[in-house]
């Protein structure tokens, strides 16, 4: 069998269109987890936070368990990965420091005076993560933090005392819903 | 010539390595007039800010809006290069470029919004400690000096914020659109 020119492109973008599909498809899969746990940790936190009034310290509490459980979550994956890049955990862990000390940084500048502008801020940081990443992994998770970011401002505007109650339905709920969305090819 | 197992596995160790650096070399060469760009508009805009009698409410959005057209170019020039390559997207480097650049600007919108009453020494500290955290973390990718670049500019935004009133203007002029010049012809450097 011959083909013309036209037949070849068209079988060589068919060719690209799939590998790019497949790169998206096995990140999906591979993120699907943090989402979960992520989501877990966040209906938690803010059910205690909406019957207690308080984002005391347990939201310290519940970042560092968040954080650990991250790493866990990141160790299985990659043990069933036998071509893990090396520099990937390093580079992981790096993102998660500068993170970190982006939010602490802005925390001292801007001088919150409630916990809801606080979460607010750490969910646009979170959401808006996940849309950049979106723009060159693939599109769902763009629509993803797109929509829970802007959920997140709505209700910080238009919740008032049962901020927290709504971020653990849209923020917690909505990051497992995400995360299961994920796993679907 | 035979090579042994181990002269092979160091010679592909060498190509990865050499690879790796072009890769971070034409990143380097990419990012460049972007940073050129946003050092300008942030020492010229500061620099104003702290010597000249203009409307302060004017000079950000007037010079931002100018550096804008500037962006544009840059954006259309680098997709027209990508383009011209065999193989090369141009037309998606661009969209992810516009796209990356609007989830900056909502990011940036809703923390303020967030935040309000925000005053001028916070929005722009605010304003450095992202720009050099978002330049710290892309150097993760593309190569340490924008590491080097970012955790400065951010380290002495907080600084600033803190430590100096009266000149605060002129100081972030020099430490931020300064800085950013700085690293701009330090990326350029192979």
């Amino acid at each position: 069998m011959i083909l013309d020119k036209s037949q070849a492109a068209l079988a060589l973008a068919d060719i690209e269109h799939a590998e790019r599909r497949g790169f998206s498809l096995s990140r999906y899969h591979g993120g699907a987890p943090f989402l979960v746990w992520g989501g877990v940790v966040c209906f938690t936190l803010n059910l205690i936070t909406e019957y207690t009034h308080w984002y005391g310290v347990w939201w310290m509490w519940g970042f560092l368990v968040w954080g650990v459980g991250n790493v866990v979550i990141a160790l299985l994956i990659n043990r069933h990965r036998l071509s893990a890049a090396p520099g990937h955990s390093l580079r992981a862990t790096a993102i998660g420091w500068i993170a970190f000390g982006l939010f602490a940084g802005v925390i001292a500048v801007a001088q919150p005076l409630s916990g809801s502008q606080v979460e607010t801020l750490a969910a646009l940081m979170l959401f808006g993560a996940y849309g950049l990443v979106g723009v060159f992994f693939g599109p769902r998770s763009a629509i993803i933090g797109t929509a829970l970011a802007a959920l997140s401002v709505l209700g910080f505007y238009t919740m008032g005392v049962h901020f927290p109650l709504y971020m653990a339905v849209v923020g917690g709920g909505g990051l497992i819903l995400a995360g299961l969305w994920l796993r679907r090819v | 010539m035979t090579l042994d197992k181990h002269e092979a596995s160091a010679a592909l160790a060498e190509i990865d390595a050499s690879q790796a650096r072009g890769r971070a070399l034409y990143s380097y060469g990419q990012a460049a007039p972007y940073f050129f760009v946003t050092g300008l508009l942030w020492f010229v805009a500061d620099m104003l800010m702290q010597f000249s009698s203009l409307n302060p409410g004017l000079i950000w959005p007037v010079c931002s809006g100018l550096a804008t057209f500037v962006y544009l170019a840059v954006v259309f020039v680098q997709a027209r290069a990508r383009a011209a390559q065999p193989g090369g997207k141009g037309g998606r480097y661009a969209w992810r470029v516009g796209v990356v650049w609007l989830i900056v600007f909502a990011f940036m919108v809703a923390s303020f919004a967030i935040f309000t009453p925000f005053n001028g020494y916070q929005s722009h500290s605010f304003i450095g400690l992202f720009i050099g955290a978002v330049y710290a973390a892309l150097g993760l990718w593309m190569g340490w000096r924008l590491v080097a670049v970012g955790v400065l500019l951010a380290g002495l935004s907080v600084a600033g914020y803190f430590e100096i009133r009266t000149y605060y203007d002129a100081f972030m002029a020099v430490v931020g659109g300064g800085g950013m010049m700085l690293g701009a012809l330090w990326l350029r450097r192979v």
